[in-house]
């Protein structure tokens, strides 16, 4: 299973460290295209170091589900991250571990929305209710691309999926469709902007920000480290379809996957920045066209097979 | 042997004892302690059998001629009894506390161990008459239990509902059995396996699959369960829920092993039926607003996984693929062990909740964490276990069906492939949608603030409540953590279903189950270390209580909460041209809206556009037919006269 005792170190210090880095890469690209000078690059880092020192407050009504669920929701996402290579091999990987990882982000959710019930707050529900749907909705395109995966590399390992990906190098367009399918689940799953606006300051109309409203002091920080985290992951993986990850580490593999992750951030600044968001009733038709592509993405695969 | 026989004399005792004792202390000892008892030996064989000793075998010769009644115990059937028993010893000692000054529930008290030991027959029963003697009587038994309430009306139409589907399915295995015992020339399932060659394979396998669906609770043949299971008392629909139904799998499973090589349609038929069960039926789940209906559905989307798993089996087995095969059929049983657990202790958690409150509509339920923890807890293990998340059993048997299916996708070419791939997705979704549904369930019910004010103060079942919730909530965890714990038993089922010994690169994925279980452990000991470093970060903090943050508003009432019905609104909006929701809607009108009312229900597609058409034109050629009948001697003699004549000329012409 483990493999090289350096590579995990540095997989698992990326994994920890970086992912806050992006979601101030991402907020300095908007504010940059929006003409204004933005927050600085580290900000989000400040901003958990100021909620680590804080208080907190409980709600009334609110069980002991509201106090442990930030933890369990940071550690089922960070362990999914043990099980994406970032370069090298992945700290955890086996036949099947493709599967585990999509279930520890649903493990993930599943928290979240216990959590925004046990305030007992209508906001909250609501926020929870259109996080379930979209998310039940857009399972289906993200198994979708992870059959097409499967089918392409013959493994259900991601590991094994992208060390693939990198002895048959090359922009397949399988693999491009691939991308536009996973890029719009990475906007989905994450709350960005055609879907969920993350920095509105209307309850009605807020996703992934209304079910945190009742967090305060540390928990805050977890959800929101945890947030990134999520992001980061996405973004690894959507980018590793491109541009798979490298053998084994080295620092020039660190410095690259670094270029690559900043780029699809910048990525992302754009096309948040360019894009409204849709309707809430007209999301799920969004993540049905999602479906469509990774279906076109599965019969390209599957032509290529001579079926 | 003597084990399994004592065990079945034990429960044929207790039933006896408890129809004779009047005295209600006396009657549940009789009955509740001899199901415990009963099972608790019964166990014995089947962990030897489990654990390789080899199959057990009886046979006595009847009184009619050519009839022996069989009874033997090979890996299978052991497999089978280890949830039956496990699962009946643990709601016996749930009845213990739960039947406390529930007088109506004791009148049907015998019938729980007649139950018991007629599914522990089902599974033992080793041909085809004594199966469908026992297959019947678990009907009748079961029958009897779920209309235990029988003053209310919906109870007793559940129960109609219940008989006439149940003897559906009879109908179909008798024919079944006939046309088994015709080619194979005897009763017994081993001569049944030996048939060089059967002819019209699919009319048998249709027969079975109709037959065994209807038990299991397969879609559209489902229909009964959301009726019976809300109508039982709830011990009793987690008995049948958890494992009453899973004796239609095994019979299905069984006549797999009579056909060495099935067609291939017959696995993609199953896999077919699964996803729609699998899909259908958590969708469905989601649009109830009660709770125990809503449990109802969400069997049938397991009962919908366990088909997937199985059909995917077949697939494998007339593919030639034994790789498949393995994790198909090893999946689905995997799961049957799971859903027992997981759904007995969802139902006996909706039982302590019905039982604190009165009340099973989510809209009026709300806040339970506090006041009944332990329910609380273990109903949480199980909402995640169903939903299929790590660190829970579920997900090991979801896992197994999906590596399963991506092998398949990866080895199969077209309609197979094409299966496989409806499958994956088909599961997926529905591991979403379960996601959104016992979010609802766990969240309307537990969480927040209670909607309504009690009549009554709301307290925690008894400890013979808690104590088969904490065990199976435990089980459900165990298996989730360390499956490889139930590998070598599974290897013993899947031998007797005849799947060779998987060996070398077969055996991978068993295997790698010790690598999953690591994979598992990881997060846990991650989550270990999260909640200390927690601890130690709000030590020094300072930490108050306030009202939840309501946006400004005043007077927060609990009755403002989001509720169950709204939360699943959008997914319901979305799958309206589904679902087909009935609406009455009173607007509020003029300046000083008076009254305004909103309600929806959802009718189940399988009875509004299959049985329900169906039974009105039964009932019109029966009506029509009976107009006909005027009660006068010599018509009859003349229907007697005509029939008589009829037979003859078969007689002479074709033959008997």
């Amino acid at each position: 299973m483990a493999s090289d005792p350096v590579g995990i170190a540095i997989h698992c210090a990326i994994l920890l460290v970086l992912p806050p880095f992006f979601l101030g890469l991402i907020a300095k690209t908007k504010a940059f295209v929006a003409g204004r000078k933005g927050a600085p690059l580290l900000q989000p880092y400040f901003d958990l170091g100021k909620l680590v020192r804080k208080g907190m407050v409980y709600s009334d009504v609110a069980s002991w589900i509201v106090r442990i669920a930030p933890v369990i929701i940071l550690v089922a996402i960070v362990s999914a991250g043990l099980f994406l290579p970032l370069f090298g091999k992945a700290p955890i990987h086996f036949e099947g571990d493709i599967i585990l990882f999509a279930y520890l982000l649903a493990v993930g959710r599943f928290w979240t929305l216990l959590a925004a019930w046990d305030v007992g707050s209508s906001f909250e529900g609501m926020g929870a209710s259109r996080e379930a749907t979209f998310g039940a909705l857009s399972e289906l395109a993200f198994f979708l691309s992870l059959i097409v995966l499967v089918l392409t590399s013959h493994s259900t390992s991601l590991t094994e999926v992208f060390y693939w990906k990198l002895t048959h190098f090359g922009w397949q367009p399988v693999f491009l469709l691939l991308f536009v399918t996973l890029f719009l689940t990475l906007l989905a799953e994450n709350s960005r902007m055609p879907v969920d606006d993350p920095t509105t300051h209307l309850e009605l109309t807020m996703i992934h920000e209304v079910m945190i409203l009742d967090y305060s002091g540390v928990d805050l920080g977890c959800i929101l480290y945890g947030a990134g985290v999520k992001l980061f992951l996405f973004m690894a993986l959507a980018v590793s379809l491109l541009w798979p990850p490298a053998a084994v580490w080295s620092g020039s593999a660190v410095a690259l996957f670094f270029c690559k992750m900043c780029g699809m951030a910048v990525l992302i600044g754009i096309v948040e920045s360019v894009t409204a968001r849709v309707r809430l009733v007209k999301v799920p038709q969004l993540l049905i066209a999602n479906f469509v592509i990774a279906l076109f993405a599965l019969l390209v695969a599957v032509s290529g097979r001579g079926i | 042997m003597i084990f399994l026989i004592s065990s079945i004399a034990i429960f044929l005792l207790s039933a006896l004892l408890a129809l004779l004792f009047q005295e209600e202390q006396t009657k549940k000892s009789a009955a509740l302690g001899g199901v415990m008892m009963g099972s608790l030996i019964g166990l014995i064989p089947a962990v030897r059998v489990l654990g390789g000793s080899g199959t057990i075998e009886d046979a006595w010769e009847g009184t009619l001629p050519g009839l022996t009644l069989r009874i033997g115990l090979d890996g299978l059937s052991a497999f089978f009894l280890l949830p039956i028993l496990g699962l009946s010893a643990l709601v016996a000692c749930y009845a213990w506390g739960y039947l406390k000054g529930q007088k109506q529930l004791h009148a049907t008290l015998p019938w729980f161990p007649l139950l018991v030991a007629s599914m522990m027959g089902v599974v033992i029963a080793q041909d085809g008459f004594l199966f469908l003697i026992v297959w019947e009587l678990m009907s009748l038994a079961s029958f009897f239990l779920v209309t235990a309430e029988h003053e209310r009306r919906e109870v007793r139409h559940a129960g109609w509902v219940y008989l006439a589907a149940t003897h559906l399915a009879t109908a179909f295995l008798l024919v079944f059995f006939l046309l088994c015992f015709q080619q194979a020339g005897s009763f017994a399932f081993d001569d049944f396996a030996t048939v060089p060659a059967w002819p019209f394979t699919g009319l048998l396998f249709c027969c079975a699959l109709i037959g065994f669906c209807t038990k299991a609770g397969a879609f559209p043949l489902h229909i009964w369960l959301p009726h019976a299971h809300p109508a039982a008392p709830s011990y009793i629909s987690a008995l049948m829920s958890g494992v009453m139904i899973k004796t239609g799998i095994y019979g299905l499973l069984r006549a797999c092993t009579f056909f060495p090589s099935p067609p291939l349609w017959c696995g993609e038929l199953l896999v077919g039926v699964g996803v729609a069960s699998a899909v259908l039926g958590v969708l469905y789940a989601l649009m109830q607003h009660d709770l125990k209906k809503l449990l109802a559905y969400h069997s049938v989307e397991n009962i919908g996984i366990i088909l997937i798993g199985i059909g995917l089996g077949l697939i494998g087995r007339s593919q030639q693929y034994p790789l498949v095969e393995i994790l198909g059929f090893g999946g689905a049983l995997f799961h049957v062990v799971n859903h027992a657990m997981f759904k007995g202790l969802l139902f006996l958690g909706a039982g302590n909740i019905l039982h604190a409150t009165h009340r099973r509509r989510l809209d009026q339920l709300g806040g339970l964490i506090r006041r009944m923890p332990i329910t609380g807890v273990t109903f949480l293990v199980a909402a995640a276990a169903i939903c299929g998340l790590p660190p829970f059993n579920g997900f090991i048997s979801e896992w197994l069906i999906y590596i399963g299916l991506f092998e398949g996708a990866k080895a199969f070419a077209q309609a197979p492939f094409f299966f496989a791939v409806v499958a994956i997705v088909g599961i997926a979704f529905a591991g979403g949608l379960a996601v959104t549904c016992f979010t609802k369930v766990v969240g309307g019910v537990f969480l927040g603030s209670p909607r309504v004010a009690w009549e009554q103060p709301v307290h925690e079942g008894r400890w013979q409540q808690s104590l088969p919730m904490g065990v199976l909530a435990f089980c459900c965890l165990l298996l989730g953590i360390a499956p490889q714990l139930l590998s070598p038993w599974l290897m013993t089922a899947l031998a007797g279903l005849g799947v060779g010994t998987p060996v070398g690169e077969m055996a991978a994925p068993l295997a790698t189950l010790w690598q999953l279980s690591c994979a598992v452990a990881i997060p846990i000991g991650l989550l270990a270390i999260g909640l200390l470093v927690r601890y130690w970060f709000i030590m020094s903090k300072r930490t108050r209580i306030a009202p939840t943050w309501d946006c400004g508003f005043a007077q927060p009432t609990p009755r403002m909460q989001y509720t169950a019905a709204s939360y699943a609104e959008p997914l319901g909006t979305f799958f309206r041209f589904l679902l087909k929701p009935t609406i009455h809607f009173q607007k509020p009108e003029g300046t000083f809206p008076a009254r305004a009312s909103f309600e929806d229900h959802v009718d189940d597609l399988a009875e509004r556009t299959l049985f329900g058409p169906l039974t009105q034109r039964i009932v019109r050629v029966l009506t029509w037919i009976r107009r006909r009948q005027r009660n006068q001697v010599p018509n009859y003699l003349a229907y007697i006269f005509a029939t008589l004549l009829l037979l003859l000329l078969w007689e002479v012409w074709i033959g008997i």
